[in-house]
Formats: C-alpha cells, structure tokens, sequence
C-alpha cells in the first residue's frame, strides 16, 4: 500500500467536527444496548410463559427493539431524507403485506402436519 | 462519449430531488429489495412454523451459547463499521484501517463459527424407530421425553464410525447391520422451558452441579432391522432444517459479499481515498449500510432459529 493512502486528512472541509463525535458517543451508547439486548434475548429463553405465543412475542419485541437501534442509529435512518422514507414506507407495505398473506392461508390449510416431514 | 459525460454523477454532491448522493440511494433501493427477498422467507417461515402440528417442530438441536456469541462477533462488527466510518469522517484512515481489520476478523470468525456448526449438524443423526422406546426401557433414554412413559419414537445423537450425509439405504449398501449411536442427553420433544425446568431440577437434587453432557456420551447400538428412517440434521431431515439451511445460508453468503466488499476497499479500493477522500468515505458509507442490514437479519433469525 503506498504511502499516499496514509496520509491522514479531514475528507470534508465541512465536516461538523463535533456533530461528528457525538454520532460516535451515540453508537457506542447502541452497542451497549444491543449487548444488553442480546443477553435479555437469551435469558428469555429461560423464562417460563404459559403460552408459545407470549414467549414468541415477547421473542420478537425484543428483536424488534434492537433491530430499530440499528436502523435508527447505525443506518442513520432516524433523522433520514424523505425519500429514504418513502422508499421504506413501499418497502415495509409489500412485507407486511407479505406476512399478512400468510398468516391469513394458515387458517385455510386443511391439514398443517403436510407441512412438516 | 467523454469520460466527463459518462462518469456516475453525484458520488459526493446531493441530488436535489432526492436529498442524497447517488450511492446512498442506490444502496438503499438494493436493500429494499432485500427486505423483499427475507421477507419473502421469513413469512414461509411463519407459514411453515404455524402451520406445524404441536409437538412437531424441533427445538433444542441448535447451540445456543455458540448462537450468541455469533451474535455478539455480529454487532461488534457493526460498531466498527460505524466507528471507522467516523474515522475517515475526521481525516484518521490509521484507524480506519484498524477498526477494518476488526470487522474482517469479525466477519470470518463469524463464518467459520457458522461452518463450524454447520458441520456438526452434517455428522448428528436422527434414527426413527419402527417400534418406540420408552424412557424406562433403556437408561441411556432417560430425558428424551417429558415423562418416564411417554413413547420415544426416535432417538437424535452421533453415530460412531460414519461419515457425514448417510442414510439408511447407504448404509445398507455398505453391509451395515447395526449402528451405535451416543444418545444427546435431550432433543426437541422437551420444549424450552422443560427443559430448563429439568436443569434447574437436576441443579438441585445435585447440589447445584448441572449433569449437562453427562450422559450424552454413552453409547447404545441398534440393529439397523429396527431402524424405520435415519438422517443427519440437513435440510432433508425435516422442514425445520431445510428453512434452518436456507434462511442461515442466504446470510452467510450476504456476509461473504461484505466481506470481499470490505477487502475491496480497505486494498485495491483504498486508492481512492488519496485522490477523493469524500468519495471514498461515502463508499464506506453504503457498504456499512449493507453489513447493518446483515447485522439486522442476524437479530431476528437468531431468536427464531435458536430460541423459538
């Protein structure tokens, strides 16, 4: 590697060197909370529900909230364009729509067990 | 054509009409399809996992503290995307170059973590049995079934001596007559929480000394004439392990396409940073959005392959 690539220079004159840090303090806060996320995911695990239903969304909360620190912080979707929204918004009715679909043929397969073996 | 006419425009500058260089709005239109493609087998799944008669789907035949701590090797590599991008933010490609190193590591270890149980599910085996044991039949049974009378149709464990991907056909066509199996202390017939409720028993009738891997190393042989079916833990064992195979597959080669993305830019592509930086970091930008959207599959496919 030549040593041109090592020079270290500010990339952007206009970078907001200070907004800049504060994004990291900001990942570093998502870490830790994903982290701690992960533990509770797996410590759910242990806890007992009456029902599969109860362990399976509190399971997916769970996922749910820490797949938001992500997309919120990481993906630097929480103060985004309008189009990145716009783009989401057709993106998440075709998947929930997809999910939806689902979910709804359940009830009109006669037989589930074909499905499994 | 000129080259100036033919060059991608807005690599740095923001298009009006979008608010985004064109990069970002590619990537993102690419991980949209994505959504489409995961989601797609994500709702199979619910389809197929719903739609399973009770008892029927295996739980228990995956790691669990290996599935986590892949998990964990995941989101540090996220956070070094992010950290390193600020880096090149703040004119610093040392560290950018390091926190890189990190993810790579990250990356690989991940895969070969994942390859690892790859392998051990190759060589696990299930035999059915054409008449059932039952747990008071053979002590090696013993926590194969939620009670001491409840029929143990099959029986899940290694088997000594053969290789990966056999069947019952292919080891008849090798002279097989019986097999010797090490019987796994439990399997998915216990449900997650009998399960923990006999740890959490055993703890205490043992003076808080768990037995995990106690007994799974005994052997027990069966005559290969009381064997209805036998498959190791692949996709054609059970519709639990084809989606396991296909849903896990599809995101270790997505972290594959990372890692050569990444290695692209942190050598060959590094170049670029010397001539225009901006351009460079943005680069970095969008291929971190593609390793957080791989971050982001990995924290719902872990609960519900390993957990659920």
């Amino acid at each position: 590697m030549s040593d041109a690539i090592l020079i270290s220079e500010p990339p952007a004159a206009t970078a907001d060197v200070e907004h800049v840090l504060r994004m990291r303090r900001q990942f570093l806060r998502v870490y830790g909370a994903l982290v701690v996320g992960t533990v509770l995911t797996v410590a759910m695990y242990y806890v007992y529900f009456e029902e599969m239903w109860q362990t399976v969304t509190v399971a997916l909360l769970i996922a749910s909230v820490k797949g938001s620190f992500v997309a919120a912080v990481f993906m630097h979707l929480w103060r985004a364009e309008k189009s990145l929204y716009t783009i989401l918004l057709y993106t998440g009715v075709v998947a929930v729509g997809l999910f939806a679909l689902s979910v709804y043929s359940i009830f009109s397969v006669p037989a589930p067990h074909y499905f499994v073996r | 054509m000129s080259h100036a006419n033919s060059a991608i425009p807005y690599t740095t500058e923001i298009r009006e009409d979008t608010g985004l260089y064109n990069g970002k709005l590619g990537m993102w239109l690419f991980l949209a399809s994505e959504v489409m493609l995961f989601g797609a087998l994500f709702s199979a799944y619910v389809f197929l996992r719903l739609g399973a008669r009770e008892g029927e789907w295996p739980h228990g035949l995956l790691n669990i503290p290996i599935g986590t701590f892949n998990t964990l090797i995941l989101i540090t590599s996220s956070l070094t995307v992010a950290l390193s991008w600020i880096s090149l933010k703040l004119g610093d490609f040392q560290r950018y170059r390091k926190l890189q190193y990190v993810t790579l590591g990250c990356a690989v270890a991940f895969l070969a973590i994942k390859s690892f149980e790859y392998y051990d599910k190759f060589n696990h085996y299930e035999v059915w049995l054409n008449e059932p044991f039952t747990a008071q039949d053979h002590p090696l049974l013993a926590g194969h079934a939620a009670d001491a009378d409840a029929p143990i149709p099959s029986i899940i464990g290694h088997i000594e001596g053969i290789g990966p991907f056999q069947t019952l056909e292919t080891l008849k066509e090798a002279g097989a007559t019986a097999v010797t199996i090490h019987p796994d202390k439990y399997h998915y017939r216990l449900s997650a929480w009998q399960q923990a409720e006999r740890n959490m028993k055993e703890a205490s009738t043992r003076g808080g000394a768990t037995t995990a891997g106690g007994e799974d190393h005994a052997e027990l042989s069966i005559d290969l004439s009381r064997v209805a079916r036998l498959s190791p833990l692949v996709p054609r064992h059970s519709t639990y392990f084809a989606s396991y195979f296909t849903l896990t597959g599809m995101h270790a080669m997505h972290v594959m396409g990372g890692i050569l993305a990444f290695a692209y830019l942190l050598w060959p592509g590094a170049r670029m940073w010397s001539e225009d930086p901006e351009r460079y970091t943005n680069r970095i930008e969008v291929t971190g959005l593609f390793w957080h959207f791989i971050d982001l599959l990995w924290i719902f496919l872990f609960p519900i392959l390993y957990l659920l």
